[in-house]
Parts: C-alpha cells; structure tokens; sequence
C-alpha cells in the first residue's frame, strides 16, 4: 500500500524535524519541506501531496491565508494546521476557510497521529465519493 | 520599534500568572528546562541574546525576552535533538521557542477576554540594541527564571 504523503510547511526545522521524525515511524512520508506559505503553495502544486500540514505564524503570508489560496486552487486539499496560537478565536478562523483540525504546540504525538489518521480517512471517503459520481 | 497601544482588561497580576504558566509549563516540554522564578536579579547584558514579540490584536503588547548566552545554546541543543545546530538555524530554534511560548500565553489570554490576537514573528535585537522609550510607557509584568545553567528575563509591555 502506498504511504500517504505530506508536504510541511513551517519556518521552524523543530517542527519539521518533530513531524518526520513520528509521521514516518507511522506509515506516512515527507515528501517536502516549505519554509513559507509562498513556496507551500508552489510545493503543493508541483508535489501534490496527499496532505499538508501547515503552520500559522510564518514570515510572509500567514498560515490561515496559505489554507485560503491552496483551497482555492484545490478544493479538495487536506490540511492540518498548527500553531502555537490555538484559542478559540483562532479556531473559528480556521474553521471558517474549510480545515477542519488545529492542532497546538507542543503537541502531543498521539493527538498528531490520531488527527492524521482522521483525515486521511477523511480524504479517502471524499475521494472514493467522489469517484462513485463519475461511474 | 513601532509604537503601539497597549491595554487590556486583564490585571497585571493575571498577566504575570498566564505569561508564568506558559513560560515554566514550554520550557520544560520542549526545552528540558526547569525555570525557578526569582525577584528580579542580574542579566549580563553583554552575555545575553534578546528576543522580542508584538502581539496585536484584542491584547496588544510587546514582550521582550532576555536568555543568558548558557541558557540560549541548551534550548538550541535539546530542539535540535540533542545535536548542535549550524549557526543558519539558531535563530530559528530560538524564534521557534519564543513562538511556542508567547502563543501559548497569548492563547490563555485571548480565551480569558475574547476576541482574537495575532504574534508577530519574533525579532532579535543586535548587542547594544535596546527597546525604544516608547514602547515602555504602558504597564509591564516582569518575569524572572534563574536556572543551573542561566538565567530569562521576560518582560510584557502591554
């Protein structure tokens, strides 16, 4: 079975190197690294990865306006946002673009793996649904 | 510096505790640090690295964070997995600690008041630089941690 992939996009080579080092433990693969939202979005575009996990507070454009164009472009991207900042304001914003988990740093390792796995049935679904419309 | 509106309906007492959760409770998980808090003591300025953060928003201010030269390569270490890191990257690890505190301390707080706040990306100040006067006018919390290794003088403008 093919790994499920992920392009990461966070400034901070802590948070990459945290998310590869439990992800790839986990049957998933990195398959890019973006320091900023500008080159996410090119990284997603020539990537296509399975899935994004996407940091708010960047230099450049933020997190939340990152989400906003890749939906744009891809309505059907799966993305995991993370950040520091998780009130429930936050939360609101983020859910208003159409992503639907943040999770905080820190994490807990178990709550990034159990969210990951949920989109990624979550997206398998969708897909799968959407494959049935075209039969 | 930009100048900013301060103010808040919080007290500084409420500051000081939210700001003192977030910087023991991080330091600790992601640093391996254990913060004592102290009164205010000695920062050798000409041994130190400083670091600040504007938060903007609904809870406006400017924290300003002082980490003793020690103290500033063992949080670089341990985010680093233990390896040490290229000199490119420090700031990154450093910005990246100063991040995941501030936004934890300002998430409590945003859910205290309401509304939304936003950090800004941490900035650091060369040696010799300092504040400007007029980012000192509104109240301030100081926060100050002694370690084995060093010291943190946190200091919240708000």
């Amino acid at each position: 079975m093919d790994k499920t992939t992920i392009l990461v996009v966070d400034d901070s080579p802590f948070a990459s190197k945290q998310i590869k080092d439990i992800v790839e433990e986990n049957g998933y693969e990195v398959i890019g690294y973006a320091k900023n939202g500008e080159e996410g979005i090119k990284m997603y575009e020539e990537l296509r990865p399975d899935m994004v996990v996407l940091d708010i507070i960047m230099p450049g454009i933020d997190g939340l306006e990152t989400a906003q164009i890749l939906k744009e472009k891809d309505p059907d991207v799966t993305i995991l946002m993370l950040s520091s900042l998780c009130d429930s304001g936050t939360l609101e914003e983020v859910r208003a673009i159409g992503v639907k988990y943040l999770i905080p740093k820190p994490w807990e390792d178990d709550v990034l793996l159990a969210t990951l796995e949920l989109l990624r049935k979550h997206r398998e679904e969708h897909l799968a649904g959407a494959d049935k419309k075209e039969d | 510096m930009s100048e900013f509106k301060g103010g808040s309906s919080l007290t500084d007492m409420e500051v000081d505790e939210i700001f003192n959760c977030a910087f023991v409770s991080v330091s600790k998980k992601i640093a391996s640090l254990n913060l004592k808090r102290e009164t205010d003591g000695d920062l050798r300025r000409d041994n130190s690295y400083t670091g600040s953060v504007f938060t903007k928003g609904k809870f406006n201010s400017l924290v300003v964070c002082e980490i003793s030269s020690d103290v500033y390569e063992h949080i670089i270490y341990v985010m680093n997995g233990g390896t040490p890191a290229s000199d490119d990257e420090k700031l990154l690890y450093i910005n990246e600690y100063i991040n995941i505190v501030c936004g934890c301390a300002l998430s409590n707080i945003s859910n205290k008041i309401g509304g939304a706040s936003r950090l800004t990306v941490p900035v650091f100040l060369d040696k010799g630089e300092t504040i400007g006067e007029e980012d000192r006018k509104s109240k301030n919390v100081v926060l100050y941690y002694e370690t084995d290794i060093g010291v943190i003088r946190v200091s919240v403008y708000y």
